[in-house]
């Protein structure tokens, strides 16, 4: 199950040396979470910033963002949109910067808990629905390459069991990506994790 | 450690985002857990990673890489959350 509340964050140092030249890049996230309404409601800001230390038309000394990051068979975490590079709505890497500034608030609905779904060898446990809204800025300050970008979206994981012990998430998720007020596009999504 | 050339992953066959990297790799982590007295977490993790004949970035996989040669290292900590 996912927190509901609490602080986390994280510091990335990295450094690339290609040629001879060190490109160091510090990342930092730092997220908050707290229930809203209703039990098992929650609502969580999660925020990401990063620089990097180079030339910005150098590809190592730039961070690089896009997608939702699931497979359509995946065996990784379900709300891959929660990591920093993700950014549902747009394709993966598709936006790029020497530094960037993220935020994302998600609201994690309480979820729907099914009694009497399925037979005793297939059946369904939960369903969790989540909303989010997020902003990113790529080069944020500098004057011809800054760009920012906001995606409105949301996800619905369906926990079911298998075989009476496999316990396996059919995830949905959509979003749409929007540049200057304007809308640009939008990306689905449908994962089945499995063991 | 860890030693790969053109390093595969099954998930990726379910596409779209990729694990396998054309090249190789050589290097090693350290990680080591701070804290662990849940719900308050404190992981250290450094790695260090040499990259040849790289066709995309370690990290990006649709970023080709402009040269083909690169030492990757790498710090992180984690707090995981507190209540």
């Amino acid at each position: 199950m996912d927190d509901e509340k609490g602080v986390k964050w994280n510091l990335n140092v990295e450094a690339n040396r290609v040629n001879g030249s060190v490109i160091p890049l510090f990342r930092g996230g730092l997220d908050f979470g707290l229930p809203v309404g209703p039990a098992h409601s929650t609502v969580w800001l999660r925020n990401a910033a990063g620089i990097a230390d180079g030339d910005r038309n150098d590809l190592f000394a730039n961070f690089f963002f896009g997608g939702f990051g699931n497979n359509y068979v995946d065996h990784k975490e379900v709300k891959r949109y929660r990591e920093y590079q993700a950014f549902p709505g747009v394709d993966i890497d598709a936006i790029g910067g020497r530094s960037f500034g993220k935020s994302t608030l998600e609201w994690n609905l309480p979820p729907i808990v099914f009694e009497r779904a399925g037979t005793p060898g297939f059946y369904l446990t939960w369903a969790r629905p989540a909303l989010f809204v997020g902003v990113l800025a790529a080069n944020p300050g500098a004057a011809s390459d800054t760009r920012t970008v906001e995606n409105v979206g949301g996800q619905l994981d369906f926990k079911f069991t298998a075989m009476h012990r496999l316990d396996m998430t059919l995830s949905f998720g959509a979003a749409a990506a929007f540049e200057k007020g304007r809308y640009e596009r939008d990306e689905f999504m449908v994962s089945l994790k499995v063991l | 450690m860890h030693l790969t050339r053109n390093d595969a992953d099954f998930y990726d066959l379910f596409g779209p985002t990729k694990q396998s990297r054309r090249g190789n790799s050589f290097g090693g982590g350290y990680n080591r857990a701070l804290i662990y007295d849940k719900p308050r977490e404190l992981d250290f993790n450094f790695d260090l990673t040499y990259y040849t004949n790289l066709e995309t970035l370690p990290g990006f996989q649709n970023v080709p890489v402009p040269g083909g040669e690169t030492a990757h290292a790498q710090e992180r900590a984690d707090l995981q959350p507190t209540s």
